[in-house]
């Protein structure tokens, strides 16, 4: 990490001060810094001398910096990484849980933001792990969050893995899904898990990796699809669009 | 911050060596092509596993572009 810092400007994590007392150079690093004493790692340079009515005395030195705080990284990051593209986006609330980290983003361009099928909301998730991870020196885990994607997005996972399992079943097929990230695949094998018709299983390497729905009694009849994995006509891709897809299927089942 | 501050920010974060990062900002007349240069022996940590890393930062990129009416736009890394 850097640490020959000082004399920056304000922003900065680190300064050194010298001043006539220990005291008084801690406390004015500190309010350079802008923080309390219990957000700062002090270290004291050189212990001051007083000398005798202001003569010959020497100036203490020492050093306050920042202690890292994950939250206040995870916020600066992200806002870096995000401003050029909504620069009202920000993160409303970051917390821990686990030993995982998680944001509440919010922002007037919510579809831009997200991206489609969250892909531009997991890129900015990706790039802020990376960075935060990098900045603490030990590896973070952070799930960002924006207008309950993220739980909109497993119900439409979910009903997507319950249908394609009906598929599987009754046209005796083995279906390969299109490549999918981790966490959307631990989804529908956490769904499929307790079916025992079907085996849900993951095939391919790194970002082919995908999703393979099989009948648990396959048998030489058995033949391959693939599937648009996210055939649902684009259900968590936005919140907004969710609901509208969502009604579309249940009237069209109604007709049926 | 423009696009390409944000490229070199990201890089730069994730290098040892941030002197040796560039980037490049080459125009056309509707497209842009971003060139990154590190070190070569920081090329993993820009590319990340699985080219993860440069993958993200090309989708934020193209987020962006498609905001500014939808020119195309390349980030490529160059070694």
């Amino acid at each position: 990490m850097d640490t020959g810092s000082a004399g920056r400007d304000p922003g900065t994590d680190e300064v050194i001060v010298e001043a006539r007392l220990t005291e008084d150079a801690i406390a004015e690093g500190l309010a350079r810094l802008g923080i309390t004493h219990a957000e700062a790692d002090v270290e004291i340079l050189e212990e001051g001398h007083g000398g005798f009515l202001g003569l010959g005395g020497k100036d203490a030195k020492v050093r306050v910096r920042r202690k890292p705080d994950p939250s206040r990284i995870i916020r600066e990051t992200l806002h870096r990484l995000v401003h050029v593209l909504d620069e009202s986006a920000e993160l409303v609330e970051v917390r821990e849980r686990n030993g995982r980290w998680y944001g509440e983003l919010e922002a007037d361009e919510l579809a831009l933001v997200l991206g489609r099928r969250g892909r531009t909301l997991d890129s900015l998730q990706i790039l802020t792990s990376a960075i935060v991870s990098r900045k603490m020196g030990k590896h973070i885990r952070i799930t960002l969050d924006a207008a309950g994607f993220r739980e909109k997005r497993r119900e439409a996972l979910t009903q997507m893995a319950q249908v394609l399992a009906r598929e599987v079943v009754r046209d005796n097929v083995e279906l390969h899904l299109d490549p999918m990230s981790a966490h959307d695949r631990k989804i529908i094998h956490s769904v499929l898990a307790k079916n025992k018709k079907v085996v849900s299983e993951s095939e391919g390497q790194g970002s082919r990796r995908h999703v393979v729905l099989k009948p648990a009694e396959a048998n030489e009849q058995t033949r391959k699809r693939t599937v648009e994995a996210y055939r649902d006509g684009g259900r968590g891709r936005h919140p907004s669009r969710a609901r509208r897809g969502h009604r579309g299927r249940a009237q069209r089942r109604h007709a049926d | 911050m423009n696009t390409k501050e944000l490229i070199e920010y990201v890089a730069k974060e994730l290098v040892e060596k941030a002197e040796a990062v560039e980037v490049k900002e080459i125009k056309g007349v509707k497209s842009v092509i971003y060139e990154l240069t590190c070190d070569p022996s920081d090329m993993g940590r820009v590319i990340g596993k699985d080219g993860r890393i440069i993958k993200a930062l090309r989708t934020l990129v193209k987020a962006i572009a498609s905001r500014r009416g939808g020119e195309t736009v390349e980030l490529e890394v160059i070694d």
